[in-house]
């Protein structure tokens, strides 16, 4: 099945998206020192393919014969809200701490899969934090000092 | 040295007792992935590597790739044999190899011989297990040797080679799959140019200059793509599991299976060699043939045993195979082994011709170590197998909340910032709504994996020549393998125009 909307809509996309590739390759500053084939050769080279293949989608999906088809509305909704958790759930990471952040967004997204039993969704989420962080900060102390705004975040606790 | 002692070496790193461990662990949730409903073996090994370089963070360096490797190659092979448990039990398969496991083993379960169809799998997988890593051992040294005398035009068009065969048989749409794969390539360019120093395409954003990185597009794509599919795929209801019963098979069964295995054996082997073909489609080529030569093909389909130890043995042998390209020639055939050439990458282990001479440790420390880890598999699937279908059990409800959790944790302990947990949404749900409408997710990755490979190469040639193009074609070598890459773009493409349909109908 071939979604004749969305085909047209990616086309176009990866389209501006070859294009972008080719003028931005014009401003690379050129230093070809040592070699015939500059750094804006490759990705220019790739940005008109791209142009190429972008048309042949489009050109393909306005000549199909359109066959649309259709997810449930609630489950949909369903993936948006788990997106807009996720995108909170970012939001928060740094500013309020792994554990508190990760508690709340598991709490919510097995309520959302799910509607009910709200202290055992709060339980397991509580129980998954706590042993990331805990087996995450064990191996941290000793060989891990590659990430120490993840150990200050968390022992400042808020300020960002 | 005869590649028997380079084996003795592999082995002597590969028996270290944390090495042991690591192969278990990676053995061990390459099981619990495979049987896992939502997480694949791509995702489930694109998901690891941030916890692998989280646990071999106390090794040096050198001992690190290793360990690492090891454990990341044991959960790819790991994934073969569970994918095969939820096929049998659930008629869902764990992976798309596993897609004809489905046909006679749950059927096998629905007649009350789950147990036997189970420990069938587990034979036949750990026999062509074994055989493909002693092609392995065999073969992959010669082959890298000769892609040694290869020259940059040669491995520019042995690149293109790679990229074109996983396009062409990645997906329904041909343009779409090239287009996936040449975005990767664009994505590749973004950052730091490693010949010239000069920037490219990062307009002062300071998050941009060590470019984006494989790992989060790997996770966004493969693991939050999967999932956000998942919720959208499936009702969560409860279902009913079959008891397994009986584990070991019996004698009849045995008799009956050793052939196919065999032959799934050879057949998946040399099927895995094969860029792009891969698991997939040995499984099918498997079940066809024996189908095929058995004596009473009706009872195919109403729980044949030979239509469970066929295929389940091509597949594992192929996962085989797939390593013979991707470490002698440095190109991945499947969306697994790209992930796991990205984690070679991130030790700084370049897989390819060079890495049995600068790397002997982790190459054959990783083929020894699959030996160790098909025991393993062994025993976790025959004794273990009811412990594991419990895992089954476990409801997506709780599961893709969890997998979300730990992409997250994943993506941030390895990249340290915010911006790529974004970036990893955003490739997340690019990902989903490309990939539902067959957009194929394999080539994008792979692209960005060879990328740097393929342009560095491409200059290479291009400064021999003094900019002269024509030395792709005039060189017989690359020109053939150029020949091969256009054949295996252009014949599935022909086929379609004929109305045949590939084998490979999924």
């Amino acid at each position: 099945m071939i979604n004749k909307k969305f085909d047209i809509l990616s086309g176009t996309a990866f389209l501006a998206v070859g294009v972008f590739f080719i003028v931005a390759s014009r401003g690379i500053t050129s230093s070809s020192y040592g070699s015939n084939v500059g750094p804006s050769v490759f990705p220019t080279l790739l940005g008109v393919i791209l142009v190429g293949l972008s048309a042949i989608v489009i050109y393909s999906a306005i000549t199909w014969k359109a066959a649309e088809k259709k997810k449930s509305a609630m489950a949909v909704g369903r993936l948006f809200a788990l997106i807009g958790g996720i995108v909170a759930y970012i939001l928060l990471f740094e500013p309020a701490g792994y554990v508190v952040s990760t508690c709340l967004f598991l709490t919510f997204a097995f309520q959302l899969m799910e509607r009910g039993k709200f202290w055992k969704s709060f339980f397991i989420a509580a129980i998954f934090s706590g042993v990331v962080y805990g087996v995450y900060v064990v191996l941290l102390q000793g060989t891990l000092p590659a990430f120490p705004e993840f150990l200050t975040e968390m022992i400042v606790g808020g300020s960002r | 040295m005869s590649t028997f002692e380079y084996l003795a070496v592999g082995f002597s790193q590969a028996l270290q007792w944390h090495n042991i461990l690591f192969c278990f662990f990676g053995v061990f949730i390459g099981t619990a992935v495979g049987v896992l409903p939502g997480i694949g073996p791509s995702s489930g090994t694109a998901l690891l590597i941030p916890i692998t370089a989280t646990l071999t963070g106390m090794l040096n360096p050198a001992d690190a790739a290793t360990s690492a490797i090891i454990m990341l190659s044991g959960v790819f092979y790991g994934a073969m044999y569970g994918g095969s448990t939820t096929s049998v039990l659930i008629n869902t398969p764990g992976e798309s190899a596993s897609v004809v496991t489905c046909l006679d083993g749950y059927q096998m379960a629905k007649k009350g011989r789950a147990g036997p169809a189970l420990a069938i799998a587990a034979i036949g997988s750990f026999i062509a297990g074994l055989f493909a890593l002693v092609m392995l051992a065999i073969l992959a040294r010669p082959l890298a040797e000769v892609a040694l005398k290869f020259g940059p035009a040669e491995y520019f068009s042995l690149v293109v080679l790679g990229l074109a065969a996983i396009s062409g048989l990645a997906g329904k749409s041909i343009p779409k799959a090239l287009i996936m794969m040449v975005f990767g390539l664009l994505l590749s360019t973004i950052g730091i140019d490693s010949v010239s120093g000069s920037e490219r395409f990062v307009f002062g954003a300071f998050v941009l200059y060590s470019g984006i990185d494989f790992i989060t597009i790997a996770v966004g794509m493969f693991a939050l793509g999967e999932v956000f599919k998942s919720i959208l795929d499936k009702d969560h209801g409860t279902q009913d599991f079959p008891k397994i019963g009986r584990v070991l098979p019996t004698r009849d069964d045995m008799k009956k299976s050793f052939m196919p295995i065999v032959r799934g054996s050879v057949l998946g082997f040399f099927t895995g060699i094969l860029p792009g073909a891969g698991a997939t489609l040995s499984s099918f080529l498997s079940y066809t043939l024996e189908k095929k030569i058995s004596k009473h093909p009706e009872e195919f389909g109403q729980g044949a045993i030979e239509g469970v130890a066929g295929p389940e043995s091509a597949n594992n042998a192929a996962a085989g195979g797939a390593l013979i390209p991707l470490l002698a020639l440095g190109i991945p055939s499947s969306a697994t082994t790209s992930v796991l050439m990205g984690a070679f990458m991130m030790y700084n282990v370049a897989p390819g011709p060079l890495l049995f001479d600068k790397h002997p440790k982790v190459a054959w420390g990783v083929i020894a170590s699959m030996f160790i880890g098909n025991v393993m598999l062994l025993i976790l699937n025959m004794p273990l197998v009811k412990i594991f279908a419990k895992l089954v059990e476990v409801p997506a409800k709780i599961l893709l909340p969890i997998i979300v959790a730990i992409c997250i944790f994943g993506i941030y302990a390895v990249q340290g910032n915010t911006f790529n947990l974004a970036l990893m949404l955003g490739f997340g749900i690019l990902g989903y709504f490309l990939v539902a409408n067959d957009y194929p997710a394999a080539p994008l990755v792979l692209g960005r994996i060879l990328g740097p490979m393929l342009e560095n190469n491409l200059r290479r040639a291009l400064t021999g020549s003094n900019g002269d193009y024509s030395i792709f074609v005039t060189r017989p070598v690359s020109a053939a393998l150029l020949f091969a890459a256009i054949l295996w773009i252009a014949i599935p493409i022909f086929l379609k125009k004929r109305k045949k349909n590939l084998p490979l109908g999924v």
